[in-house]
């Protein structure tokens, strides 16, 4: 077996807010991309008191303001490495970093879209939204502003007042895309974001995002169990396979952005991901 | 061919406004329905309803009736306030400290297990034959529905919720005002709302058993005292009557409070 870097910091109990880790920096809010560097990562749950392995041995690295994408059978582990990224869970071995520094606990510089839209459903999407801010000092001004800008961002013009039980199922997912995007994070971790909306939607969405993607320089991190959708947003493509989730191959996808749908490459690489999935049964 | 349109139009909305107050109509037709029938019959025992209204005036003539009343409600509102801050602080610590709950579970669960009114011998010899007695008793049974309610909506907010609190880096103080308040609100105001009831009714058995002061119980008492039934109905009718208000003025609150929920649109 591979050995395993321990982490004081990650054994840490989950605290509150723990920001001085690597969002102290001054390229917390900036445009400008992180890099990310996943080193041995494993992470086991106790489940009935046994050891339960949910991820062993991941390695990866991603480039600023790439766009990488994850796929795998369910129950894999895919929410629980964006967990991981995402400072949630912080007990863990091998080493995850930012931009060469230990991820020690949540920052506002990674967003994560949860799998469920999470909107609080006692707030109107401006408020929902304005959440972001909660734990910053900003000009009430500025973040009118911001928030408008997100919200028509992601289409949502005309719905600041509405509550989350007054939006579709996609509306609430973007809503909860622009809550993730006001504080301009670096790293922006979706989980299955369009996991719950129709196929039209989706593809509409899919679009939205790379427009996203490309206007704000972000990398993104998103996990689908859509292969479609993981060849024709990702430069890489993530496959894992299951208990415990390894990464099986990691593949490049090297055709420029927006692409083809049909294209002649996606097709091919689609059939061997599918191949990979289909060899653990 | 227009004004006529308008009456109609007008006859529709009188209409669909009586409708939507049927509730109140049952309540008018039982009056009715109960004047009507001892009219007819002659049981003595039995007075007609318009007769509450005889015993009204007569009370406020002889000028206690207002005074009964205004003690009555000065009473709960101070028995409930108590009360239901108490609940409500204790209810947000149980909920929000598993600590707390672990401590103080167990014997506010074995307390509550004793009928309030069990209590009534216990505050007299504690608390004397004055206000302090009742407002103690009014205060316990407000209390409690606050209280569990407010336990229940604290511990009930899903950790999906606060798992948002965290990746937006809310400190403590925001957790509980923009999370957890708010997700336990439509328990803590189904609480308040029964320890509003509560207490109302902690009020008229304060007022009965306890030592005699002021109040609606007064009248009640009263009106027993001198065979006139009209005079105990009309101190019914002034208690169900407030309670319903009371009740219907917390819904109110609520609606407003929790105009996020579908339910309440
Ligand atoms: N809090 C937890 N405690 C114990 N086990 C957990 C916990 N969270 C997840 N697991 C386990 O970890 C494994 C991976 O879960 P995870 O949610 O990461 O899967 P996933 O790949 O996102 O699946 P899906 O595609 O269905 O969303 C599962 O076997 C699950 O039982
Ligand atoms: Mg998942």
């Amino acid at each position: 077996m591979h050995s395993v870097v321990k982490l004081a910091d990650a054994k840490r109990s989950p605290k509150w807010t723990d920001s001085q880790t690597e969002s102290g920096s001054d390229r917390r809010f900036s445009q400008h991309a992180s890099d990310l560097v996943l080193r041995q990562v494993a992470k086991a749950y106790r489940i009935d008191g046994k050891r339960l392995p949910v991820l062993e041995d991941i390695n990866l690295t991603v480039e600023p303001g790439q766009f990488v994408t994850i796929v795998g059978a369910s129950g894999c582990g895919k929410s629980t490495l964006l967990r991981l990224i995402s400072g949630l869970e912080r007990d863990f071995d091998g080493e995850i970093l930012v931009s060469g520094r230990n991820v020690t606990g949540p920052s506002l510089n990674r967003g994560l879209i949860f799998q469920d839209h999470r909107l609080f459903p006692w707030l109107n999407v401006e408020d929902n939204v304005a959440l972001a801010f909660e734990s910053r000092r900003i000009d009430p001004a500025d973040k009118r502003r911001i928030i408008q800008e997100h919200l028509k961002l992601v289409g949502l013009t005309g719905f600041e007042k509405a509550f989350p039980y007054q939006l579709s199922g996609g509306m609430a997912q973007r809503a909860a895309i622009a809550r993730a995007l006001v504080n301009e994070p670096e790293i922006l971790l979706l989980d299955e974001p369009l996991g719950a909306v129709d196929a039209l939607t989706r593809l509409y969405l899919q679009n939205e995002l790379q427009r996203i993607w490309t206007q704000k320089g972000v990398t993104m991190i998103m996990v689908t169990h859509d292969i479609d959708e993981a060849l024709f947003l990702g430069d890489r493509v993530v496959v894992l396979q299951s208990r415990p989730g390894r990464v099986r191959r990691i593949i490049d996808v090297d055709l420029p952005h927006p692409r083809d749908r049909e294209d002649r490459q996606i097709a091919r690489l689609k059939k061997e991901i599918l191949a990979d999935l289909a060899g653990e049964h | 061919m227009a004004s006529r349109f308008s009456i109609l139009s007008k006859f529709h909305a009188v209409a669909r406004q009586l409708a939507q107050q049927r509730g109140l109509l049952v309540i008018l037709a039982l009056l009715l329905a109960w004047e009507a029938a001892v009219r007819l019959s002659d049981n003595p025992a039995l007075v007609p309803f318009s007769r509450v209204f005889a015993a009204a005036a007569d009370a406020y003539r002889e000028g206690d009736l207002v005074n009964n009343y205004l003690a009555s409600l000065a009473r709960v509102a101070v028995g409930f306030a108590a009360g239901a801050a108490a609940g409500l602080v204790l209810g947000a610590l149980l909920g929000v400290f598993r600590i707390v709950d672990l401590v103080l579970g167990p014997l506010l669960t074995a307390l509550r297990q004793i009928p309030i009114f069990g209590l009534v011998p216990l505050l007299g010899l504690w608390f004397g034959i004055g206000e302090q007695a009742k407002i103690v008793l009014i205060a316990l049974a407000a209390f409690y529905p606050v209280l569990l309610n407010t336990h229940e909506g604290f511990r009930g907010v899903p950790r999906n919720y606060r798992e948002v609190a965290t990746i937006l880096m809310f400190s403590r103080p925001q957790l509980l005002r923009r999370v957890l308040v708010p997700c336990a609100l439509p328990s803590i105001l189904t609480g308040l709302k029964h320890g509003l009831s509560f207490a109302w009714i902690a009020v008229v058995a304060a007022e009965l058993f306890m030592a005699a002061a002021p109040g609606l119980g007064n009248i009640l008492q009263a009106g027993r005292e001198q065979f006139r039934i009209d005079t105990v109905l009309l101190g019914i009718v002034l208690i169900g009557g407030t309670g319903a208000l009371m009740n219907y003025g917390v819904t109110l609150l609520e609606q407003r409070a929790l105009r996020w929920r579908p339910a309440f649109v």
